[in-house]
Formats: C-alpha cells, structure tokens, sequence
C-alpha cells in the first residue's frame, strides 16, 4: 500500500494510491472515496455534458466536470464541494506523459473534420458538443497498432494522446513571418501551385532547394491552354440581345 | 453589354414549327452610317442611314434537321421565340419576338462543357419585331 497526503489548494486528502491507472482509495477525517481510473471515454462524454461556447469561447464548468468524474452516488452539492478538488485532480493526471507509442496518428481530412462539425453542431439552437467533436476527431485520426481502444485509455495516458492529435488536427496558425512578408506568400503560392506541395512542405523543405526549385520554374516557359473559342461570334457585341432558353 | 432574357417555358419556332433543343438566340441590329461630308470644312455635316438588317445565331442541342434544310435550299423562313415566364403558380407571356424573311447563311459545331454536341446557325433576316 502506498500512502500519500494530497494537497490541493489547501483541500487535504489522504490517499492509498498506485497511479492513475489502478483504482484509488482516498479519505478524509469524517469520509472516505473509491474512485476508478478516470478514462479517455469518460472525459469526452463528461465535456459533452459540462462545457458551453459562448461569444466564440469554449467555457467548462469545473465542478459538473467534477460531479461526473466523482459519479452519480456523489451527486450532492456538499460531496462534490468536499472530493471536487481530488475528482479534477484525479481526471487531469498525474505528471503528464508522452503519448503512447502504440498509436500512430494522421491529420484529419477536410471532408472528416466538416463531418465532426456537422455531427456536433445543433443548426437551431447553435449548440456545440465539444465533446462529440473531440470523439470522431479521436476515431477518425488515432490508429491503434496494438493496446486497448484510445477511448478505454486512462486519462494520464488518454491525455496525451488526445493533446497529441489535437495539435496534429489543429496546427497553429501562420506564423507572422509568413503572412506579413509578400515575397514569402508568392513564393509559397508559386511552388504550392506549381509543384502541387501543402504550405507546411515548403517551408520545411531546405531553402537552397527551395532556391533551385525556383531557378528551374524561373527557366521553364509557361504553358496556358489555349481558351476554347466562343461558339457565338454576335454574344461579344455590346449591342447583341441574347435569350436563354431553358428546358 | 449584352441584353439577356432568361425564360423558361418558352419556344422558338421555325415557320410555325417548335425548333427542338433551342438553347440561346443571339441578334442584333446593324444599320448602315455614312458621315456626310462637304468641301472646305473636317466636320461632317450631316449623317445619312443606309441598310438596317438583323443578324442572328440559333445555337441548337445538337442539331435541326430543318434548319439545314433551309440552309441547302437557300430557302426563306420565320422566326418566332416566345417567351414566357413562371410568375409564382401563373405563366405570364412576357415578350414575343419575330424575325422575318430570314435566311441561313451557315452553321459551326461545339461540344459543351457536358460533352454534348451543339450546332449554330447563324441567319439574317430583314426586321425583327418585339411585342
């Protein structure tokens, strides 16, 4: 048995832990808790029923979020003011880790991320399921190579892993750089163009590369399809009348 | 720019006869100019207005079997387009435009952007009148 004293902002809890992923006993002077591993599963389903977006702003309520991770039988306003501070503790994690190796991850598609949103979002009231959104981005983009479902992991592994695919599915922004500086937008849309690459390859592509990639488009007469001709000679006249005949 | 009429259940017809696939009709007006001009002066002094015919184009899906007729015979036709309009549950005529004597004076292919075969043929005729 490992006993430990938690403090959480001056909420003391004594503790008979083994890590977030084996059951935990936890006791006050007057109470006592048993709480399961909080898993991957559990967190989306309690984002679904504890977060809001409002004015653009994703909100959580911390102690919902709490009353869910301590369960139904702690429903009552004065056991989730008392286990509030360790149920949060306790879905957050221990130290964070790195996600675990026995997933592989891939940024979503254009067609699976507008079918999240699509799946999350409530045209009539503008109602936003957070967590919904996050569970397809989950099943659409982690691989599992070998270990259980992503969504059976607990949170100090599950964690991770959503972070991880998170920042894989929403990179950040342009940098400053590269929006400010119009040389560097036509440079980017000149090679994205010609060579067909995403933004983010070229600029990780060397730039001596880069620079003979451009020496080579530089040298390289442009070809443009001939325009087919108009069948109509009268349709450019200034003072033709035309009339469309639909079917 | 060009005056466009946009109508659906309307017709084009070709002496009397529905013309099947009718897609656009192209016509304009042109009218001879001349300046008038007089000696000792780089003004003109007045203008004289020749020969008003009315050029036309019948761009048809795919082709009209009588139209090439009356382009092979040289032969004289009529031209009726009626438009018409849907005004919510009423069809309201609009606009009835007529070309008279007119003649074929030749024809040119295209396939559009579905793969399909269009043909124009291109007419004049000698007035066009708008009720």
């Amino acid at each position: 048995m490992t006993t430990a004293i938690l403090d959480v902002n001056g909420a003391r809890y004594g503790l008979d832990y083994h890590g977030h992923d084996q059951p935990l006993h936890a006791w006050t002077d007057e109470h006592e808790l048993r709480l399961s591993p909080w898993l991957l599963g559990q967190h989306l389903a309690a984002l679904g029923q504890t977060t809001r977006v409002d004015d653009g702003a994703l909100g959580l309520d911390a102690g919902a979020y709490a009353a869910q991770v301590l369960g139904p039988a702690l429903q009552q306003v004065d056991a989730v003011a008392r286990w509030g501070p360790l149920a949060l503790w306790w879905a957050a994690g221990a130290e964070p880790e790195a996600p675990p190796a026995t997933y592989t991850l891939r940024p979503w598609t254009m067609l699976e991320r507008a079918s999240a949103v699509r799946a999350a979002l409530d045209p009539e009231t503008g109602a936003f399921q957070v967590g919904r959104y996050l569970g397809m981005l989950v099943a659409c983009c982690v691989q599992r190579v070998s270990g259980p479902d992503p969504l059976a992991l607990p949170m100090a592994r599950g964690g991770p892993l959503l972070a991880a695919v998170c920042r894989l599915c929403a990179p950040e922004p342009l940098l400053p750089p590269v929006v400010a500086d119009p040389a560097l937008r036509r440079l980017t849309l000149r090679i994205c163009a010609a060579l067909g690459w995403s933004p983010a390859r070229v600029w990780q592509t060397p730039a001596g590369e880069l620079d003979q990639l451009l020496a080579l488009l530089d040298d390289t007469p442009v070809t443009r399809p001939r325009p087919r001709p108009r069948l109509s000679t009268l349709a450019d006249h200034r003072d033709t009348h035309t009339i469309e005949i639909d079917d | 720019m060009p005056k466009i009429y946009a109508a659906n259940r309307s017709n084009v017809l070709v002496d009397g006869e529905a013309l099947e696939g009718a897609q656009t009709l192209h016509y304009r007006v042109v009218v001879e100019r001349q300046d008038i001009r007089a000696i000792g002066s780089d003004e003109r002094i007045d203008v004289a207005f020749g020969l008003r015919t009315v050029e036309g184009e019948l761009i048809v899906r795919s082709s009209s079997d009588k139209l090439d007729t009356l382009l092979a015979q040289s032969a004289r036709f009529q031209v009726v387009a009626n438009l018409k309009k849907d005004v919510g549950m009423v069809t309201e005529s609009t606009r009835t435009v007529s070309f008279d004597d007119c003649f074929v004076t030749g024809k040119r292919f295209d396939m559009d952007a579905g793969d399909t075969a269009r043909t124009l043929y291109s007419f004049t005729a000698t007035r066009v009148r708008e009720e």
